[in-house]
């Protein structure tokens, strides 16, 4: 089959070279085409305006319909491209192998399906190489520069020099996140499978189940914003309306309930350390649902007989739980707690929206968008001080890729590949 | 000492009524096989037994305690499920000790037992692997010692035998056999294959949409079946049948048959409530026809099938029914042909 890779090469870089100039100049043409589009919407707009008489200026309408219109015509647009992308791949791939294998069938199929993976893999590919690899790449470098490009280890003094820019709150961002990752994942996991058996055991589980799945429907700022009310301080007294958008007072409905006056109005996600906690609840609360879906369907998939098998052998529901069905899903577990685990590590919303200001609540994330915010003034190069944090970031995921990296290694030993 | 006694036993999924009356022996140290096409509630029976499902009326004792209360555990039974049901994450090991674990053995018992179980079975090689790296019938070895180190009073087996293939299920079944006259322990064995039956059994007990048909040792049922279904069940080609009508013998155990151009008397008669004219169905083995030029039945050859032990011939005669004749001998029979039998009425049952 030595012969046979010029004629896979040879046809991979037509496919490609064609994908880069067709798909392109067709993207264009239909933007160009469909123009008037806009000018229709923008029609559409001023006779709905001028109909409902609406109070704001016509030109004001006219630019949102043109924006509407815009962007309609953009998911056809690309949707189409999508499917234009593997219709037009796919032809050329089997025309091009039938054309180059000078009718050997094996040739054909053997040339078809050398290239076939790449067509679906390739264009996720280019995204994660554009999208991701090389900014990753470009920030590692950033981070070791200062403003005029020399090489520095500088940014990274917030590490181990006291004195330097954002010491002490790399401390705290460390010290949180470890009590994230640590509590977030062990919560939700550990709700989950707890709510995941008791609701197939009673009649209503499945509306139990469904409530504690909704808030994963919800935003994280969503969340933060509802949780936001129950945590407020709990005062009656009228607080200093900003804006005149924000209610003259909290409700706080948790302090309420507690009977707290306005003498402890500080909300509770704002407390000293304990802030922490309530904070993380949020998250635990939205994800929970996700936990207990996923290990549902995996307590499902535990054989029947091996549970019938350690009925007789004479498991009580706690022997059965931990010793028959835990094991045989810990792989989901496994699944569940990685997901949650980068979650967490990408947490930004609920902190940002409840206690941007507070150092102590901060964790990686907030921590680089609060640098961003309030240290620019001074630093010289606090652009790439960002990039330092953010690497950090990137490094908290790999004690987490690695142990996933060796399980799926010993599991495939285990299986005898 | 009846080890196993139900008594009454009645079993509803709903408005499914799949297990009827059952009264059933089971004495120390008996292999008992329960026998049936599927969905005959044969599976379901030994679930009773074993307290996976519980009873909708009746009584059911093990070694003279009720146990309808008892969950499985409690009820001295093991069981050999059809799948196996071996725990995928343990270790054969942990498989076979996991029980004796539960019911607090002190760490060296438990090497004891499983050792000494591991050696019944010949298995000790395999005690530190996971399920997933044995073959099926390493399976099922680990399967039925995990049965053993429970020492039960009563081995419960649920089609044991039906994940193997052909050859390892002969040697399993020998095995099976063996392994019953080396504990002498009482045992309750489900399965579809009569074959299983026949040569494993003390007492086969034969059932029916979740009625007993007939119980008994299994030359007893081959011999002399209580009914039809019984005959037709056991016996390997089936037996044959032919409509007729009861010439003589009413109310006695010796009958005469006409119908189909069959004439026969001194036919073992089976039920004692029949009248002469009834209409009744006259059986006959495949291996207890005699191919003769001047005997009364005769039928067109239809499948020859030469098995090398034994010849089975597919017939239909002249007014449309279906027979076969079954010899040891390989015979020079051709489709197409015509052939003529002659049977011993001794050998042959009116229903």
């Amino acid at each position: 089959m030595g012969s046979i890779r010029p004629a896979i090469a040879g046809n991979g870089l037509a496919i490609a070279l064609t994908v880069i100039f067709v798909l392109p100049v067709t993207a264009i043409l239909a933007y160009v085409v469909t123009t008037p589009l806009d000018g229709w919407m923008v029609q559409f707009g001023t006779w709905l305006h001028e109909t409902n008489s609406w109070s704001f200026s016509l030109f004001d309408t006219e630019e949102r319909f043109a924006k509407i219109g815009f962007a309609l015509r953009s998911i056809v647009i690309a949707v189409g491209i999508s499917f234009l992308y593997f219709w037009l791949t796919n032809w050329l791939n089997q025309g091009l192998a039938r054309y180059s294998s000078k009718g050997s069938w094996g040739r054909e199929s053997y040339i078809v399906e050398a290239i076939q993976p790449w067509i679906f893999v390739g264009p996720a590919l280019v995204l994660l190489l554009l999208f991701l690899f090389i900014p990753a790449f470009s920030t590692l470098s950033l981070s070791f520069q200062e403003a005029d490009g020399t090489r520095t280890v500088r940014n990274y003094a917030f590490i181990w020099d006291p004195d330097s820019l954002g010491y002490e709150q790399f401390r705290y961002a460390m010290r949180n996140s470890v009590m994230w990752l640590v509590l977030v994942p062990t919560v939700c996991i550990s709700l989950g499978l707890l709510i995941a058996v008791l609701a197939d055991s009673v009649r209503w589980g499945i509306v139990a189940k469904t409530l504690i799945f909704v808030p994963m429907a919800i935003s994280f700022v969503g969340a933060a914003v509802i949780w936001r009310n129950i945590f407020a301080g709990g005062g009656i007294q009228p607080q200093e309306a900003i804006n005149g958008l924000t209610p003259s007072y909290q409700i706080g409905l948790l302090k309420a309930m507690l009977g707290h006056t306005a003498a402890y109005n500080e909300p509770l996600y704002s407390l000293k350390f304990w802030g922490n906690f309530f904070l993380m609840w949020i998250l635990v609360w939205v994800q929970t649902g996700f936990a207990m879906v996923i290990f549902s369907a995996a307590l499902r998939g535990v054989p029947e007989d091996t549970i019938e098998a350690a009925k007789i052998d004479g498991a009580n529901p706690f022997q059965m739980f931990f010793r028959i069905k835990l094991p045989q899903i810990f792989s989901t577990v496994v699944v569940v707690w990685t997901t949650l685990v980068i979650l967490v590590l990408k947490m930004f919303d609920i902190p940002y929206a409840l206690s941007a200001n507070d150092d102590d609540k901060l964790l990686l994330a907030t921590m680089m968008e609060n640098a961003r915010n309030n240290w620019s003034v001074g630093g010289d190069n606090v652009e790439n001080l960002f990039a330092a944090i953010a690497v950090m970031l990137m490094v908290t995921v790999i004690p987490n890729m690695v142990y996933n990296a060796m399980r799926i290694r010993r599991e495939q030993k285990e299986m005898g590949h | 000492m009846a080890q196993v006694a139900l008594k009454g036993v009645n079993k509803s999924f709903g408005n499914v009524h799949v297990i009827r009356d059952v009264d059933l022996q089971i004495d120390d140290g008996e292999f008992a096989v329960f026998v049936g096409p599927s969905g005959c509630g044969k599976s379901t029976l030994l679930r009773l037994i074993a307290g996976l499902e519980t009873i909708s009326s009746g009584e059911i004792s093990i070694a003279d305690r009720a146990v309808m209360d008892l969950p499985p555990s409690k009820r001295g039974i093991a069981m050999v499920f059809q799948s196996y049901a071996l725990y995928p994450h343990m270790t054969v090991f942990h498989n076979m000790a996991f029980s004796l674990d539960l019911q607090g053995f002190s760490k060296a018992e438990i090497h004891e037992r499983v050792e000494a179980a591991a050696k019944i079975l010949q298995m000790e090689h395999l005690l530190d692997r996971k399920p997933a790296a044995l073959s099926g019938g390493q399976r099922q070895r680990v399967a039925i010692g995990r049965a053993i180190v429970r020492n039960p009073d009563v081995f419960l087996f649920d089609e044991p035998l039906s994940n193997l293939d052909a050859a390892l299920r002969h040697d399993t079944r020998v095995e099976i056999a063996k392994l019953h006259n080396q504990l002498g322990a009482t045992t309750i064995y489900v399965t579809h294959d009569q074959v299983e039956a026949m040569t494993l059994a003390d007492k086969i007990v034969v059932l029916k949409d979740g009625e007993v048909m007939q119980v008994g040792a299994p030359m007893e049922l081959f011999n002399f079946p209580a009914n039809e279904f019984v005959a037709g069940f056991l016996g390997s080609p089936k037996m044959n049948f032919f409509d007729g009508v009861l010439t003589g013998g009413a109310n006695t155990d010796q009958g005469g048959f006409h119908g189909e151009g069959l004439t026969a008397d001194g036919v073992r008669l089976v039920g004692k409530t029949k009248a002469i004219g009834d209409s009744v169905r006259l059986g006959i083995r495949p291996q207890h026809l005699t191919m003769d030029p001047s005997g009364q039945l005769k039928g067109r050859a239809t499948l020859v099938e030469n098995l090398g032990t034994e010849t089975v011939i597919d017939l239909t005669s002249d007014n449309g029914t279906s027979f076969r004749f079954a010899s040891p001998e390989s015979l020079d029979v051709k489709t197409g042909q015509e052939v003529s039998f002659s049977f011993d009425p001794a050998t042959a049952h009116i229903f």
